[in-house]
């Protein structure tokens, strides 16, 4: 079996494993991954939400915020990012909006240009901003919190609870804010793939700088190289990976791997 | 380099791993994180009011009987139920407009119990803070979640009413959130409304009822 083939199916069963709440079982555990809690047919917590409510008005709950980070950590060593690129919903999402940033930049070339500008390097680092700064600090010092307008709390809480109870529900405050946050989440998924996980997403910020130390890694023989660039162009994190090291990108998703011509880049283990 | 790495990576495995095992098996992480987080929706978080009903109903929403704390208090008049958790902004919202109506002053984590004067008749009003209170009171929010909400804020009154059989029985309504509705004055009005109701059916039917 092909093995994007074999990642689709695994992140398939990810997906139905992540939405047992809808047979009943709900757990206390954390996903190590993006999902709301909200959604009706959640399993478990969402990290984000745990950590949120951990440091709400800096009335500080020790065991909710080192749980999740205990449960992200864990996986973090074992395997990075893979999280992103195997099991996370958000990021089947985005594998399945991919093909359309890919088309678009094909046929405008000033999207191409704005992906290779220098800058696009140091907007990676957003998502650090946005864990540490909606995450943490704005839910300590005013009470706001992320989840409040998180766009995937809006498709995965808020729109299925519309659905499934058709007439029953209306609008809150906090709605059309979610709202436009939404729309601008998918308008950044539809220009550039994998933009959130690149950009925004505060659970792969936690995870990234795992990438550096984790178990499972990719490793490129850097003197067999022959740099065709093949991997990079078909990278959905946009990664220079001739010229990577364990970079905190890097999803796992093992493209570049089944790509390469000279069959230079592998999983490593250890 | 290769063993550095290989060292780091097992400190850091032991450390993670170790503190999630520790944590699961010696703390009450896991049922705080269902309690909290899971098992109820907070319903500012989901950015949805579900549609009001002030009707009442003598049917409890999970077919279970009425908890024995609300029976204990409906001796002696009505009886409202606060329902929140620690962090749920529409919870924070509501408390201010509860202790307006109700005339008296809470903190968000207390759970208590309290008969209290409301225009010369009896109401008993009970806060639940669902990350503070203990099991049956935790419970008692699906016994009277009618509409299949299961989330907070939460308010219910209790009184008693006639039903087909003839006999008094426990007869509640529920709502939701900030009720459908968004000017403080409303809420307000509306909830005082449904109080004076619930107290008007107890005074006509308090002959009948037997605990």
């Amino acid at each position: 079996m092909k093995f994007q083939i074999k990642r689709l199916i695994f992140q398939l069963s990810l997906l139905i494993s992540a939405n047992l709440g809808a047979m009943g079982l709900k757990t206390g555990f954390c996903y190590p991954f993006f999902y709301c809690n909200a959604c009706p047919a959640a399993t478990s917590a969402c990290p984000i939400r745990a950590i949120q409510v951990g440091v709400f008005k800096a009335e500080l709950k020790w065991k909710l915020i080192m749980y999740p980070l205990m449960i992200i950590g864990t996986v973090g060593v074992l395997t990075g990012r893979a999280v992103c690129g195997w099991a996370c919903p958000i990021g089947l999402l985005q594998r399945a909006t991919g093909k359309v940033p890919r088309y678009l930049k094909s046929k405008f070339p000033i999207i191409k240009k704005i992906g290779s500008l220098k800058i696009e390097r140091y907007l990676r680092y957003t998502k650090y901003f946005v864990f540490l700064a909606l995450v943490i600090a704005t839910p300590i010092i005013v009470g706001f919190m992320f989840t409040d307008v998180c766009p995937v709390g809006m498709l995965t809480g808020t729109f299925p609870t519309l659905l499934l109870n058709p007439g029953k529900y209306m609008s809150n405050a906090f709605f059309a804010a979610a709202l436009i946050v939404f729309m601008l989440f998918l308008i950044l998924i539809f220009l550039i793939e994998r933009g959130w996980c690149r950009y925004f997403c505060p659970v792969g910020a936690m995870l990234a700088p795992f990438n550096k130390v984790s178990f499972l890694h990719i490793e490129v023989d850097k003197e067999k190289c022959i740099h065709c660039n093949v991997c990079s162009d078909v990278c959905p994190m946009a990664i220079d990976v001739p010229n990577m090291n364990r970079d905190p990108e890097c999803i796992l998703c093992g493209k570049c791997v089944t790509t390469c011509p000279k069959s230079v880049i592998s999983f490593k283990k250890v | 380099m290769k063993k550095k790495i290989l060292v780091v990576q097992i400190t850091l495995f032991v450390v993670f791993a170790g503190g999630f095992g520790s944590m699961i098996l010696f703390t009450d992480s896991y049922d705080q994180v269902f309690n909290r987080i899971v098992s109820v929706t907070c319903l500012s978080c989901l950015k949805l009011d579900p549609k009001t009903s002030s009707e009442f109903i003598f049917e409890t929403a999970n077919g279970k009987l009425h908890p024995d704390f609300v029976l204990d208090n409906l001796t002696k008049g009505p009886v409202f139920l606060a329902y929140r958790k620690d962090v749920c902004t529409y919870c924070d919202e509501m408390e201010p407009l509860l202790m307006d109506i109700f005339n008296i002053s809470f903190e968000k984590e207390d759970v208590f119990s309290k008969t209290l004067d409301f225009n010369g008749n009896d109401i008993t009003f009970i806060h639940v803070n669902r990350d503070h209170s203990s099991k049956a009171l935790r419970d008692s929010l699906h016994v009277y979640d009618k509409d299949n909400i299961n989330g907070v804020p939460m308010f219910t009154i209790v009184t008693i009413n006639y039903d087909h059989d003839g006999i008094v029985k426990p007869y509640y309504s529920t709502l939701y959130s900030k009720l459908g509705l968004t000017n403080d004055e409303d809420i307000k009005d509306f909830l005082s409304e449904i109080i004076e109701d619930s107290i008007t059916l107890y005074n006509d039917n308090i002959a009948g009822y037997i605990n």
